[in-house]
């Protein structure tokens, strides 16, 4: 009130003014000339106006070729502006009818350090030292270097807490990023994305109802999110604890990335290009067997479990027989793995025009990229496109623009490495002419082969042949206004209005193509010239209205800001997908006559609202208190739990600023010393919309006639997942604030878990509820970050010198608090006694991930036992029962001793296996001489102790070197691909390592016998549980600017160069071939790697002019 | 003018939130929902197909012959030895436990929550809907719980006590977690039901006698038919004879009705002046018509209650089971001495017993199993032996079925099943002293062994081979013969049809021991009999244990007793 009273003076005052007119010599309608030059002389083209005190332009007019200017006055009140682009503004009163100006050219003003207080990214904007929720914000300057294709790329390692993890190096594939642990049972534990205020989320209903080709595509999918490009990035905000993401609700609960696009800003119009080439390679994987070892290991798989050599006689593609008519086909050494890898190159060109005068910002970019993958037919297209537009109508009111567009078309194929590593060594290529030599066309096996040799399709010839098409085209556009309503000085009460309409399209099709000669069993199969598509369309309409309300206190020791929103969210999707098979071969519509695969349509929508605030108050700065909260609503619950709110409190106290610390505040070592403190509430909601309404749909039909049939029992008790969560923190800063230290520890519980596919007596007429709220998780940890981003710095033979560099560290436990017993019986799976199978067990209390297994000796050299060994016949190491003080149980009847059998699963009926020589030995953990269920152990966990990064960067003057580490510490991974590689249970090429093998009796080995189809000797045992720690030099950059005097020569105004290797190094003990690729575990799965393609290496280099 | 502008923001903002909820209530756009179902009469109607449609389904189908027949002396392991058919071969060797996939029974509960959601909302319906008359709606609700008691009525007879629920579930507010309820309550409550509403089912349901409807869903005859087969179950033989007496006049009605439309070339002959079966003779001196029109065609006159299959619904059971449209043995096939005949001994006394003909046929050392899966049987049997008439390659008689173009209804209740109870029933009364006087007693009796004659007359073809002999009530002289006798005929008569291991139960549960069924059955197994004896003798071991994950979920579930084991305490952590 106070305020808008002075105002209401103001105003009348002004009015007063302009009526009496007496205290100005000029009045309205005077003409108003004049004259403006630089130092060489008259300037042409010079915008003149007349500015009102709102910013408003009253009176405009542009200089002649003398520099000459004239205008008829509005209002002598107002004020007369000069500006020209790379000029220094003019701004004076009007208080004469003719001007003589002389303006300053600001490209020759040295640049000068602005010292402001830094304030948050956010609604508000609170200065950082006044902060109290956590939250890593990382300008994208610092990665001009590195050579990164996607936003994931640059975030691993470098927040703390943030566990980043690439499962597979498939083009276009996404890692899992996991904030501070996992803390849902059911959809998606990623971090909300932001880009510029708009939420980007992929609709829940569009992944429910799309019957993607397989998960790799779904994942696909997803990375579209991140599909903006890195150049056009300006920050990335990590918002990591609850208080921040609490103006999220309940889509903030895994974590909140806010990505803040570049903006052009006032200046000269600048151009860039760059240029990037980079080359990748597959690491260097299992050495596998050549086709001579591959034959002879087969021949004794197929002889050894029934000892019977006309087993192994009848295989003609294994035994060399000339007569054979495929025997040029199956007499080679093939690498088939080496076939499908090559040197992947990407070119990536980027232009960006950006500048801005007066009236107007903006900031165009256009990029594409060519990419083709290290492992043969990945192939992506990616063209992106962005434009931010600022128009600036008055001071009072500004409006923008964006537009955004990506439009990608990948070609997939994520088997190639995995089939080529099955693939019989000793078979062809290409098919064989009579001389060995190869006819250039694709062999594919006979359909009359054995039909216990590996059946897959020729990976080359599927690269080549099959096609498997991903299209997205994304279209985004914002509108917003931003209008201050009240004072526009930071001194006089704020009061100031944004709103803004977003709308994005996402549109992606795929389109898979099996051809005829791919299918082994021609036309019968129903993969035969087999033809799929799919389509879908997802729209997103986005509506926020926020106030902002800063207050003007004559006390300047308190400070209140307040911010208010209002958030309205629509959308839509629409998908179908058809497949046809048996198709007329060359075409690959499927408008086409054939048999109708599978055929399928979605549609769905949902509608949310959000209503957010956050208040700050601040104490002289020293003490803090933030409130922020947010009510939801949305279409997935029913009328009863629809609305939900979320507060959070939050505080810090900044120490360094009380009178005792004074003294050491003022050495300048220590320069912060602040603890914050909060606690927040967090909600989530169910993946799908619609579950709390009885759906009913067509069933079977009866006589011909079509039925209905209820389809769902509805979830009308439904709730949100809440979480609570208490964080505290200790922000540090040395030498005055070169060296900036957080640690935060936090403590979140989740209850009222919604947990998915809950299972429900038969008697109800359904076997599960789709979501069902009960048990409590806990997620605890803390963090540990270290930036010091210019730590050092001299002059260096005349040349600046700088060092920088930052670390961080982090933990989290997970375990489960509460459940329903009937959840955790669900999640334990009893153990099914198969190969390569190891028990889920999930317990109360005990951290998520564990795995648990046999415990695995190598292998018995013989199959009878003897006390002393007899070469060849019979000696110690061999299967028999033994009791707990390692004495053979032996019986002695006719001066012949019986020992007991070694049994795998004994009186059960399912098994009854007696182990003999040449099997894998399991500790018999109860010393009953069976090997069942009852001797499995825990094995360790597949959750890291520790992970985080680190990095440090030189420079010297024009010349830079960055570089970046990540790891993971203390988890345990199942090497799936080692299992699957030494399994020998069947008749895929496996690893060199299988040479040592146990052959006959006596053989001393950690290597079982080979046993097709028969025998337990890769149960889930310790011996395929590795340490899965590892220490990642994740990229290496170097960067060098050009002598700006040669640069000058060329007419340019700069000339970078750049070099990078990613993925340099790994120091790890795992044997696998990537330590991440296992995945990370959670929510009772365990990591286990299963040989998706690796990441690659990358060498890249870069160059870019700016005009 | 500042503060004006707020507080239309405000109030702008205000409306907004007020009209949210509204805005937030959307309705799938894929999915029909209840609020906007359940308004006419086709509603119900077509919720009423979708639980006949979910009996119809093959999980269904295959528990009901599995659980009525697989474990008796007709069936054993067939030759199609695929890995899924390992719970199977373990179910035909009495070698169950809470394991074996043949214990579930989710898909009966779906049938039975579609007829309990048809009962809950047809009676709104018929408030909503004024074309929806009282007699319509009465006859949907007969319908319902004659599906519903049908389901239970198998799973009864399997586990014994089961679960029993007659509302839907609608909403998860209910409570799913409820125990067993015990056999016999379920059986009143399911006759108490049945008895309520027989009458209100429709006699027929299309006018033309011969359309499928009249016995693909279920009419007065059809719950009569069930009612009568509970009543002897639950040992009251005056209502079981009561019910067979209403399903025999109802058949003689058709008979009359049928006579007067369709005059002589009517092929459906009235035996011993009451009980009208279609001739097993085919004009030329072939046999097969009955089998060609029960089996073959399906919905014959004399069916009561079957699952029709056809073009858009395949039968998978017997094309598995059986035989598929390649006739060798499928997964399961005939006890081996059923394939005797025409000795005292033999299940198939007389060799002109066309059932044996059309059941069974040799493959190898082997008897597969042909009833369901010929469309048609013609041939001629002279002098005992067999001729075939229609020579199909590989001398199989008839025409097999292609499994692609028609798939065999699975008859459930047929009208000799019928008589073949009201015999049991008058000889069961006999037995346990029911009648008034010697005389009646001694009446029944003939009434019965009259009924089994004609059933049997029909079958050797009587009519036409002057050779064949019919039963000679000399031969029976203690009420135990009689008894013996309509098991014997139940067994040749529904031979396959899954009806022989609750017939075994039935006898058991009457005798008090189970001695009889491990004589008839024992025969069957290799190895150790032993401990099946031991599990017979208690009496829950003719019953299913119930399927492991139904317990692991729901604790007031209890385990038959005669499969409770102690649990392996597993030692997992260390």
């Amino acid at each position: 009130m106070k305020h808008t009273n002075r105002l209401f003076k103001g105003a009348l005052a002004v009015t007063m003014v302009i009526m009496s007119g007496s205290l100005y010599a000029q009045n309205a309608g005077d003409i108003i000339s004049g004259v403006v030059e630089d130092s060489e002389g008259p300037m042409m083209a010079v915008n003149v106006i007349e500015k009102d005190a709102a910013g408003r332009i009253q009176a405009h007019d542009i200089t002649d070729m003398e520099g000459n200017f004239s205008f008829r006055l509005v209002n002598p009140k107002d004020r007369l502006v000069i500006s020209y682009v790379g000029y220094e503004t003019v701004d004076i009163p009007i208080n004469k009818t003719y001007f003589e100006i002389t303006m300053k050219d600001n490209t020759l003003i040295e640049p000068v350090d602005i010292i402001a207080e830094k304030v948050a990214e956010g609604p508000l904007p609170i200065p950082i030292r006044e902060m109290s929720t956590v939250q890593t914000t990382i300008d994208m300057s610092e990665f001009e270097d590195n050579a990164m294709t996607s936003v994931d790329e640059a975030l691993q390692g470098r927040v703390p807490g943030l566990d980043i993890v690439f499962n597979s190096g498939d083009l276009g594939a996404r890692s899992t990023m996991h904030l501070r642990g996992v803390a849902t049972m059911t959809g998606d534990a990623n971090p909300l994305i932001v880009v510029d205020g708009i939420i980007w989320e992929i609709d829940a209903n569009l992944k429910n109802n799309f019957d993607y080709v397989n998960e790799s595509q779904n994942n696909e999918k997803v990375s579209e999110l991140l599909n903006i490009n890195p150049d056009d990035i300006q920050t990335i905000n990590v918002l990591r604890d609850a208080a921040a993401t609490a103006l999220y609700g309940s889509r903030g609960a895994n974590g909140v990335m806010e990505i803040k696009t570049k903006r052009g800003s006032r200046g000269k119009t600048r151009v860039g290009y760059s240029y990037r080439l980079n080359a990748s390679w597959q690491p260097i994987g299992y050495k596998l067997l050549n086709g001579d070892q591959y034959t002879m290991y087969l021949k004794e798989a197929f002889f050894n479990p029934k000892m019977d050599a006309t087993l192994v006689d009848g295989i003609e593609e294994i035994n060399y027989v000339e007569d054979f008519s495929e025997y040029r086909m199956y007499n080679n050494n093939t690498d088939w793995v080496g076939a499908v890898k090559q040197i992947g190159l990407q070119h990536g060109h980027n232009v960006t025009v950006d500048g801005g005068g007066e009236k107007a910002n903006f900031y165009l970019s256009a990029g594409f990229d060519d990419q083709e993958n290290s492992v043969i037919g990945q192939k992506l297209y990616r063209f992106t496109n962005r434009l931010n537009l600022d128009y600036f109508i008055s001071e009072r009111i500004s409006i923008s623009t964006s537009f955004n567009l990506t439009y990608s078309r990948q070609r997939n194929n994520s088997t190639a490495i995995g089939t080529a590593m099955r693939m019989m060594p000793n078979l062809a290529i290409y098919y064989e002419d009579k001389n060995d030599k190869s006819t250039g066309e694709f062999y594919h096996m006979l359909p009359t082969a054995n039909e216990n040799l590996p059946s897959n399709t020729n990976p080359i010839a599927e690269a080549a042949e099959k096609e498997n098409y991903n299209t997205s085209l994304n279209v985004g556009s914002t509108f917003s206004v931003k209008y201050n309503l009240l004072g526009l000085d930071p001194g006089e009460t704020q009061l100031s209005y944004n709103g803004s309409v977003n709308l994005t399209v996402s549109n992606s099709d795929g389109d898979q193509y099996t051809p005829q000669s791919l299918s082994r069993n021609g036309w019968s199969d129903s993969n035969a010239n087999s033809v799929s598509s799919n389509a879908s369309k997802n729209q997103n309409i986005t509506t926020n209205h926020s106030l902002r309300f800063i207050p003007h206190l004559n006390n300047p020791n308190h400070s209140v800001m307040v911010n208010l929103s209002y958030e309205l969210r629509m959308s839509n999707n629409k998908s179908q997908s058809g497949g046809l098979s048996g198709i007329p071969s060359k075409f690959k519509s499927i408008g086409l006559p054939g048999n109708v695969k599978s055929m399928s349509t979605g549609a769905g929508r949902s509608r949310q609202i959000g209503i957010s605030g956050v208040v700050h108050y601040s104490y002289k700065s020293k003490y803090s208190v933030d409130f922020r909260w947010r009510t939801d609503g949305n279409t997935r619950f029913g009328d009863a739990n629809r609305w939900a709110t979320f507060p959070s409190v939050s505080g810090r106290w900044n120490v360094i600023d009380e009178k005792f610390m004074q003294g050491i505040a003022r050495s300048g070592y220590l320069s912060m010393l602040g603890i914050t403190g909060s606690w927040a509430l967090q909600g989530n909601s169910p993946g799908s919309d619609g579950m709390f309404y009885s759906k009913y749909s067509s069933g079977d039909s009866y006589m011909g006639e079509t039925s209905m049939k209820p389809d769902n029992i509805r979830l009308s008790t439904m709730q949100w997942e809440e979480t609570n969560s208490v964080d505290f923190g200790i922000n540090l800063g040395f030498f005055r604030d070169k060296i900036n230290v957080n640690i935060q520890f936090y403590d979140r519980v989740t209850s009222n878990l919604l947990n998915s596919g809950y299972s429900i007596p038969s008697s109800s007429g359904f076997n599960s509820l789709s979501v069902v709220n009960g048990g409590k998780m806990r997620n605890q940890g803390w963090e540990f970050s270290l930036d010091a981003n210019r730590i050092y710095s001299t002059r260096l033979l005349g040349q600046e010198f700088n060092i920088g560099g930052g670390m961080n560290l982090a933990d989290n436990t997970n375990q489960i608090l509460e459940m329903n017993p009937t959840m955790l019986e669900k999640m334990t799976n009893d153990f099914d006694y198969k190969n390569g199978s190891y028990l889920s067990y999930v317990a109360l209390k005990n951290a998520f991930g564990s795995i648990y297994g046999f415990k695995s000796h190598g292998v018995y050299q013989y199959s009878k036992w003897s006390a002393v060994e007899d070469p060849g016949v019979s000696g110690p190491n061999a299967p028999v029962a033994r009791d707990a003080d390692g004495n053979v149980i032996a019986v002695e009847k006719n001066g012949v001793m019986y020992t007991r059998p070694m049994m795998y699963d004994y009186g059960t009926g399912r098994t009854n296996y007696e182990f003999v020589g040449g099997d894998a030995i399991y500790e018999d953990i109860n010393y009953d001489g069976n090997i069942n269920e009852l001797d499995i152990v825990y094995l360790g966990s597949s959750l890291p102790k520790l992970n985080g990064g680190f990095r440090f960067n030189v420079s010297w003057g024009r010349l830079s070197w960055s570089n970046n580490f990540s790891f993971r510490y203390g988890n345990r991974i199942v090497n799936g691909s080692r299992m699957n590689a030494e399994a020998m249970y069947n008749t895929d090429n496996t690893s060199a390592a299988v040479n040592w093998r146990w052959r006959v009796e006596g053989d001393e080995t950690v290597m079982p016998r080979a046993l097709n189809q028969y025998g337990y000797n890769y149960l889930g045992s310790d011996r395929y549980v590795e340490d899965g720690s590892f220490l990642r030099w994740t990229s290496t950059n170097l960067g060098y600017n050009i002598d700006p005097k040669i640069v000058k020569k060329l007419h340019l105004s700069n000339i970078r160069l750049t070099a990078n290797l990613n993925n340099v190094l790994t120091f790890t003990k795992y044997s696998g071939l990537d330590p991440e690729s296992a995945g990370s575990g959670g929510r009772g799965s365990v990591a286990k790697d299963n040989s998706q393609t690796p990441r690659s290496k990358q060498v890249s280099f870069n160059v870019s002019v700016r005009f | 003018m500042k503060k004006i502008k707020s507080y239309i923001l405000a109030a702008v903002m205000g409306l907004t939130v007020s009209s949210c909820n509204d805005f937030l209530t959307l309705m799938p756009l894929n999915e029909v929902v209840l609020e906007n179902f359940w308004t006419n009469e086709d509603d119900v109607e077509s919720v009423l197909r979708g639980a006949y449609a979910a009996l119809e389904s093959n999980d269904c189908l295959v528990r009901m012959v599995a659980w009525g027949e697989f474990r008796s002396d007709n069936i054993v392991s067939g030759t199609d030895n695929t890995q899924s058919s390992d719970d199977l071969n373990k179910f035909i060797d009495e070698n169950i436990n809470e394991n074996n996939e043949l214990t579930t029974y989710l898909c009966f509960y779906k049938t039975i929550n579609y007829a309990n959601t048809v009962l809950h909302f047809a009676p709104e319906v018929h408030k909503k809907d004024p074309n929806y008359r009282g007699g319509q709606l009465r006859a949907h609700q007969a319908e319902a719980i004659a599906i519903r008691s049908l389901c239970y009525w198998y799973m009864l007879r399997a586990f014994k006590d089961v679960p029993y629920v007659t509302i839907p579930s609608i909403d998860d507010t209910h409570d799913f977690f409820i125990g067993q309820t015990p056999y016999a309550e379920v059986l009143d409550s399911l006759i108490y039901d049945l008895d309520r509403v027989k009458d209100w089912a429709w006699p027929h349901l299309k006018k033309d006698l011969t359309n499928a409807a009249n016995s693909s869903r279920f009419t007065r005859a059809g719950i009569y038919a069930m009612l009568a087969d509970m009543y002897l179950w639950k040992g009251d033989w005056d209502n079981c004879i009561k019910c067979c007496q209403y399903v025999d006049s109802v058949k003689r009605l058709d008979y009359q009705t049928l006579l007067e439309q369709k005059g002589t070339s009517l092929n459906i002959e009235l035996i011993a002046d009451k009980y009208p079966l279609i001739k097993s003779v085919n004009g030329e001196g072939q046999t097969g018509l009955a089998y060609n029109e029960i089996f073959g065609s399906g919905n014959s006159f004399e069916s009561l209650f079957e699952l029709p299959y056809g073009n858009d619904r395949s039968n998978g059971f017997v094309s598995s089971y059986y035989n598929g449209s390649t006739p060798t043995v499928g997964r399961v096939k005939a006890y081996t001495p059923i394939g005797k005949i025409g000795d005292a001994t033999s299940v198939f006394k007389s060799p002109y017993d066309s059932r044996y003909y059309e059941d069974l046929l040799k493959s190898g050392s082997y008897y597969g199993i042909v009833k369901y899966v010929y469309q048609k049987m013609d041939y001629k049997l002279e002098g005992g032996t067999l001729t075939i008439t229609n020579n199909q390659n590989n001398n199989r008689p008839g025409a097999v079925r292609q499994n692609n173009s028609a798939s065999p209804n699975w008859v459930v209740y047929r009208y000799t099943e019928v008589m073949l109870m009201q015999a049991e029933a008058l000889i069961m009364k006999a037995k346990e002293s029911g009648f008034a006087n010697a005389a009646d007693s001694a009446k029944a009796l003939t009434d019965a062994f009259e009924i089994i004659s004609a059933i049997y007359d029909r079958a050797i073809g009587k009519a036409q081979y002057t050779l064949a002999t019919s039963l000679k009530i000399e031969d029976y002289k203690t009420i135990a013969d009689f008894e013996n006798l309509v098991f014997d005929e139940r067994r040749r008569e529904l031979l396959f049809e899954g009806k022989r291991w609750f017939d075994l139960v039935r006898q058991a549960m009457r005798n008090g021991n189970s001695k009889d069924i491990y004589t008839a059955v024992s025969g069957k197994y290799e190895g150790n009999t032993r401990s099946i004896e031991i599990k017979f003798n208690n009496p829950y071991g003719l019953f299913l244990p119930i399927n492991k994950e139904e317990i692991k979920i729901n604790d007031k579930l209890k385990q038959n007793p005669a499969y409770q084991r102690t649990d392996e305490v597993i030692q997992k952590a260390k």
